[in-house]
């Protein structure tokens, strides 16, 4: 029910950019040529120029195929192979090797390629076009080819920067959508890893494919995440962002209902928890859902280092993230209201530095806080020559100098730093960005009712977190049903030897990730 | 849709609207470390004095040095009033900072007051909710406002001084809550540490010194009604149990110079017997110590002297019992040792009739000691050190 509520919300919208789009006089170029195409080739060049009026990187290529047959040659600037299509198509046609062009079947027979393929309408030579496909179109034929010879200039295979890791593979997805779902196939090799395509958006004609394992992944959240997918119509998807955004549940809602990672093996070890994953042409990050709050505390290498240290550091990524979420509002809330609390020394000290300090310690707080999220956000946009000069003068501002003008008192600046560098240790960067939003409300509750209020805004967060759903799986699954079963992955990393069975709510299908009593069997094995 | 954008609006108005936030800034508290009650002019009023730590003090101390030394860290304000808490007011009148007990640790009562009665003073401090049950309480001699002007050398506040002395058990610390169940208890008294004011070491500025803790008073009811000094109250803490840390120094017979023990460690148990009209009771001490230090020329390995050693220990110990049951039992007449606790336990019945003659039962009841000493550790040298072996006697 909430799933389809949900997806009306999403219709409401949509519908009225459909309508928009009727009202205008001029239609995308895309949408105007669902046709079949001519047989006489004058006719499909004059409909083809002026489907690709004034674009300079169209060339198109009139020829004479083994001496008296007309055709087209028609690509892209810079996205097809032009070396290539010299030697393969061009060498062949035109000295007559490959026949006199009367016949498409024996044309195909002739060519050297791998990938060649027939359209009969102007919509799909459009889409070969734009994909890089070199097209040939004959003279009386009613149909045309496309050659699979697609090249453009993309970037190498680098490190993921969002995500880095001391071990693991260092291998990251690139903007190229068949560069990623090669990545995910080179480490799944089973046929059972599916890749359904879809295409998103009216003008950028997005390819986003949606991977999964046939057998593990819930096949309704497979279905759920294809109907979302196809229902969203938009102009254009520039990152997988959009997406995220179109078809989460609870567009409301600061937490992320769906995870993103620039690493292939994080989303393989998803994929092999039965999770779904949807990967889009021209970003990076690939997003991952179904998932819990947990998921956005967990890293790859968790996994990889040994279970005592994905442990130790997972706990501590707890503490750290209550840490971010509590310690400014606690300060102000105790500072401000709670005297009492403070052992005796530690407050006379307090009241020493605070003794000069103008401002109420909220409005302190809330001025430092801000301060911080100002340099956080002027270090990512700067250049990197100049990010070193501002955390220099921002750490001298704010540090130091605020506390000797008398502005800002200096436990003030530890709590502040500390909150803020706490939020960094959660592993997934927008998981960071609400816990750091989540502390403005906390603080201004914290400075107006003190403890209760902090309370009262704790309780309506975890309200808050009980009520959301990723795609029908609630999201603190693991913990509403403590069993030590579902915990092992949670709160700690258990060995892996120990982690026999998926996530009971993704991975139900197929229970079993290891042999048959390996468990016992490695302890056997000891004794 | 509507409803929520209400029930919001709803919520932030009471939040912003409010208007008499309870809230307070630390700069706008006057931190009060101590509080002394002392007789005010005449009968019905009484003086009441708080020591009130002024943060401004603090500042310089990391980047001027030298100067910070000479501005005192507090100032001593005081009223009268009638009782505790028209004076309170009336010294907030005074006082540009609301007064804030939340870290008041130290209460002193002046013997006058003290002798007067308590219950009034204490029931303000068990009411207030400000007041902290784990403060510590005292008795001066003289004016208890004394106390709270000294600046002492070491500690930022005198208040601080009393605290960290009576916490560290060397004489009787006693809280607000343990006097409260002192009151409370069968025996209806209760004992408080006496502080004294250090003779300073230049007496030109007389305020450069600390209290310290000498002595005990005794209270019987809320009322003080004597003291015992400081050997006297070793005894009393004895039976009480309150020993923790503390040295032994006695002279065993037959031998010249004095051996001392630390850390003392002892379970004091109270048996209580009543043989037809005859209460009695059996203190019984099982204690044990370490040697740090041995004036006379024996060896404490040699088993015969250790034996002589420990029982040169149980008589000293027991010999601070008696001096203390003698004192208070037969002198003072009032049971800080918490006897009627231990016989209420056993027998509830005949307590019940005898509760009301406690007071003239008390100090018949036959007291007998019965004190195990031990001697654990000789410390990191056996022989007597700075003598050769054959200086050594045998026993």
């Amino acid at each position: 029910m909430k799933l389809l509520s949900l997806i009306r919300f999403l219709r409401k919208p949509l519908k009225t950019t459909k309508t928009e789009h009727l009202d205008r006089p001029q239609q995308p170029a895309a949408k105007q040529s669902r046709q079949i195409m001519y047989s006489d080739l004058q006719q499909n060049l004059d409909k083809l120029r002026s489907i690709y009026s004034n674009c300079s990187d169209i060339i198109i290529r009139s020829f004479v195929i083994g001496g008296h047959t007309q055709a087209i040659m028609m690509y892209i600037e810079g996205l097809a192979d032009s070396e290539s299509i010299e030697e393969h198509l061009f060498v062949p046609l035109i000295e007559g090797e490959a026949g006199d062009g009367q016949d498409l079947a024996y044309l195909k027979k002739r060519i050297t390629l791998a990938q060649i393929m027939e359209f009969n309408t102007f919509e799909q030579c459009v889409e070969f076009l734009s994909n890089g496909y070199p097209i040939l179109i004959v003279d009386k034929i009613t149909q045309g080819l496309a050659f699979g010879l697609s090249k453009w200039e993309k970037r190498a295979i680098e490190e993921p920067s969002a995500e880095a890791g001391i071990r693991g593979p260092r291998e990251g997805f690139t903007e190229t959508l068949r560069v990623n779902t090669s990545q995910i196939r080179r480490i799944i090799k089973s046929p059972h890893l599916k890749m359904e395509s879809i295409t998103m958006g009216e003008y950028t004609q997005t390819r986003t494919v949606i991977a999964y394992i046939d057998g593990l992944a819930d096949l309704t959240v497979v279905d759920e995440i294809k109907k979302r997918l196809q229902e969203v119509q938009i102009d254009g998807i520039l990152e997988s962002g959009y997406i995220e955004e179109l078809i989460r549940d609870h567009p409301f809602s600061p937490f992320p209902l769906m995870l993103n990672t620039e690493r292939p093996d994080v989303a393989c070890s998803n994929l092999l928890e039965g999770r779904v994953a949807v990967l889009t042409e021209g970003t990076p990050f690939v997003l991952v859902a179904p998932i819990t709050l947990f998921s956005l505390m967990q890293t790859q290498e968790d996994y990889y280092q040994g279970y005592w240290y994905g442990t130790m550091t997972r706990l501590l990524r707890y503490c750290f993230t209550l840490i971010s979420l509590l310690l400014p509002s606690f300060y102000v809330a105790v500072l401000t209201f709670h005297q009492e609390m403070i052992p005796g020394s530690l407050l006379v000290s307090m009241a020493s530095s605070r003794e000069e300090i103008p401002f109420p310690a909220l409005v302190e707080v809330i001025i430092m806080e801000v301060f911080f999220e100002a340099l956080r956000e002027a270090g990512i946009r700067l250049p990197k020559q100049i990010g070193a000069a501002v955390s220099i003068v921002g750490a001298l501002v704010i540090g130091q100098a605020a506390v000797q003008a008398g502005l800002i008192s200096a436990p003030m600046v530890i709590v502040v730093a500390l909150g803020g560098i706490s939020s960094f240790m959660i592993p997934r960067y927008v998981a960071g960005i609400a816990i750091r939003m989540l502390r403005f409300p906390l603080m201004m509750l914290a400075g107006t009712l003190g403890l209760a209020g902090i309370m009262m805004g704790l309780i309506l967060i975890v309200l808050h977190l009980c009520k959301l759903r990723s795609f029908g799986v609630p999201y603190l699954a693991s913990i509403t049903n403590p069993q030590l079963k579902e915990l092992k992955d949670v709160l700690f990393r258990s060995p892996w030897w120990m982690m026999n069975t998926r996530p009971r709510l993704t991975g139900g299908y197929n229970k079993y990730r290891q042999g048959n009593r390996q468990m016992s069997a490695s302890w056997e094995e000891e004794e | 849709m509507k409803i929520r954008l209400m029930v919001m609006t709803l919520c932030l108005a009471c939040i912003s609207l409010a208007g008499c936030w309870d809230r307070t800034e630390i700069n706008d508290l006057a931190i009060v470390t101590g509080l002394a009650f002392d007789r005010g002019k005449d009968d019905r009023l009484i003086q009441l004095t708080v020591q009130i730590f002024i943060p401004k003090s603090q500042k310089g101390d990391s980047t001027d040095g030298g100067s910070a030394g000479e501005s005192p860290h507090t100032i001593v304000r005081y009223e009268e009033g009638y009782n505790a808490a028209d004076a309170l007011s009336k010294l907030q009148r005074t006082t540009s900072r609301k007064l804030f007990w939340g870290q008041c640790k130290v209460f002193i009562f002046s013997d006058a007051v003290a002798t007067a009665g308590i219950r009034e003073h204490f029931d303000f401090l068990v009411r207030h909710p400000q007041p902290r049950e784990r403060a510590f309480m005292f008795v001066s001699k003289g004016k208890a406002s004394e106390a709270l002007r000294l600046l002492p050398p070491m500690e930022r506040t005198s208040a601080e001084v009393l605290r960290e002395l009576a916490k560290n058990k060397i004489g009787i610390g006693v809280t607000l809550e343990e006097l409260s169940i002192m009151l409370k208890g069968e025996s209806r008294s209760a004992v408080l540490p006496i502080i004294r004011i250090l003779p300073p070491e230049k007496p030109a500025d007389s305020l450069q010194t600390n209290p310290f803790i000498l002595g005990t008073a005794v209270f019987k009811k809320d009322k003080m009604i004597g003291e015992i000094s400081e050997k006297v109250t070793r005894g009393v803490m004895w039976i009480r149990n309150d020993i923790e840390e503390y040295t032994v120094t006695f002279r065993p017979d037959q031998h010249q110079g004095d051996v001392s023990l630390n850390p003392v460690k002892a379970s004091v148990k109270l048996i209580p017997k009543i043989e037809g009209n005859k209460w009695k009771m059996t203190i019984k001490v099982r204690t044990e110590g370490d040697m740090i230090q041995n004036g006379t020329l024996s060896n404490p390995m040699n088993p015969d002297f250790l034996n002589q050693l420990e029982q040169a220990f149980a008589e000293d110990v027991q010999g601070r019992i008696q001096l203390a049951l003698r004192e208070v039992q037969q002198g003072l007449k009032a049971d800080i040792f918490d006897f009627a606790q231990a016989f209420q336990g056993k027998y509830p019945r005949q307590w019940e009739q005898a509760k009301d003659r406690w007071e003239e039962l008390f100090p018949k009841v036959e007291v007998r000691t019965d004190v195990k000493a031990y001697i654990s550790r000789p410390g990191l040298t056996n022989s007597p050190g700075g003598v050769t072996e054959e200086e050594v006697s045998d026993s």
